[in-house]
């Protein structure tokens, strides 16, 4: 999951250096609007649904990738 | 030449009827522009606004030695931003350098006095109240509620080697296309989890003060803003309630609880023609003529930290959007915005066709 993670950052991001505890603002210079347009991208991706609350709980790499194994499930 | 020159700190009601004119004059000659700050000068002169709260204010003007007027400003100093001196409404003849820097000594004089360590030219006493000088497109009418200034204006305080920061600001147009559309599932999202509510004007106090804690919460760590009281915001609102209809301030609530807003306005300088001022005469157009305005203004967003990565600025951005396109507006503009917001200058990025007018403040150690 995360390498396929890596890979959609680095083409969608220009993200080049990603791991599971960086936070998509503060480490990965994300503004808000970049976030959720990942979210929304990440949602066509996968074919899930990510809820408002959890865009808002989902603050590191680390969290998304949980998140989405969990839906994925 | 500076042997002529001396600031004073104006005082009588000859001197301030002799600011007026002159700012008049100033605005007369520079046709494309329309004064939105003469009636707040004028209520400070007058001592009858909230603007004064918490705020020493001081009347500049530069006298040539047959006592005409070079240049002027009101110097601000601001409870709520002590490191900061501010000079304010600046306006001046072109070529005055000499007597521009004779200004700014005075203002440092003053700024020494309260203890201030910077000054900043072009910030008007709060944000609220506006920010930054025109910095291009000096040959277009400045739209409701943003400064407007000839080039030269900059020229005097680069040449006095000031720190330029600068503020953007973005134009779109319905023609290209509803940019929101591409996100309607997120739209759809937020208007599910959030309840939107425009002002009410028969709560006026109470909605009024939503926008004051939002505000004051939103924007505390942005440059150059500080806390703003419940009196300054209510008699703003008043005056803007005036012109604006309620559903121009648009409340986000989570559950109960205010978590954001955005307010926006129809261009109202479209009713008053260059080289005047807005006044009541604006305000009588404004009954028969709101619906023939063309452009519209997304002046402020403000969403609390933690509801930020919900994607609720977008969905604030098209309660908006659906207001603007229920009066036949096709076209808008952002007011600034900080350059080193990231946030508010990304969400314009994707929505709007591109930049627009830069704005520039300028601050330097004294």
């Amino acid at each position: 999951m995360i390498d396929d993670l890596k890979k959609f950052l680095k083409e969608n991001y220009n993200i080049e250096k990603v791991d599971l505890s960086l936070d998509f603002k503060k480490d990965l210079g994300l503004s808000s609007f970049d976030f959720v347009n990942l979210m929304f991208l990440l949602e066509k991706k996968y074919n899930i649904t990510i809820e408002e609350e959890n865009f808002r709980s989902i603050v590191t790499v680390g969290d998304l990738i949980t998140y989405i194994e969990k839906k994925e499930r | 030449m500076i042997g002529f020159m001396r600031a004073v700190v104006i005082e009588t009601r000859k001197q301030k009827k002799q600011f007026i004119k002159f700012r008049k004059r100033i605005y007369r000659k520079n046709s494309n522009f329309v004064d939105d700050n003469l009636g707040m000068i004028k209520q400070l002169f007058s001592g009858k606004t909230c603007f004064l709260d918490n705020k020493k204010v001081f009347p500049i003007c530069v006298l040539d030695n047959e006592s005409n007027i070079r240049c002027q400003c009101v110097c601000v100093y601001a409870d709520g931003l002590s490191d900061y001196i501010q000079v304010c409404f600046f306006e001046s003849l072109e070529d005055q350098f000499e007597a521009v820097e004779v200004m700014i000594k005075k203002v440092i004089e003053i700024g020494k006095k309260y203890g201030a360590n910077k000054l900043v030219v072009g910030l008007n006493g709060h944000v609220n109240y506006g920010l930054g000088l025109l910095a291009d497109h000096f040959d277009l009418k400045n739209s409701f509620g943003v400064s407007a200034n000839p080039e030269s204006y900059n020229d005097y305080f680069k040449k006095m080697e000031f720190n330029e920061v600068f503020l953007n600001t973005y134009l779109w147009s319905s023609s290209r296309g509803n940019r929101l559309e591409p996100f309607r599932s997120i739209i759809d999202k937020i208007d599910s989890a959030y309840t939107f509510k425009f002002f009410d004007k028969n709560r006026f106090d109470y909605y009024s003060k939503i926008y004051t804690d939002l505000n004051n919460e939103c924007f505390k760590n942005h440059r150059y803003y500080y806390k703003r009281n419940y009196n300054e915001d209510e008699e703003m609102l008043k005056e803007l309630f005036c012109f604006m209809k309620p559903e121009s301030l648009i409340f986000a609530f989570y559950g109960e609880k205010p978590v954001g807003f955005i307010l926006w306005y129809p261009d109202f300088n479209e009713l008053v023609s260059g080289g005047h001022s807005f006044g009541t005469w604006t305000y009588l157009k404004n009954l028969f003529l709101y619906k023939k305005i063309r452009k519209a203004k997304i002046v402020e967003i403000g969403v609390l930290k933690e509801y930020r990565n919900s994607g609720l600025a977008i969905g604030l951005v098209n309660q908006a959007c659906l207001r603007i396109g229920e009066l036949g507006i096709d076209k808008g503009e952002s007011s600034w915005i900080l350059d080193e917001n990231l946030d508010s200058n990304s969400i314009c990025k994707a929505f709007c066709d591109g930049l627009y007018k830069r704005y520039v403040v300028y601050e330097k150690d004294i």
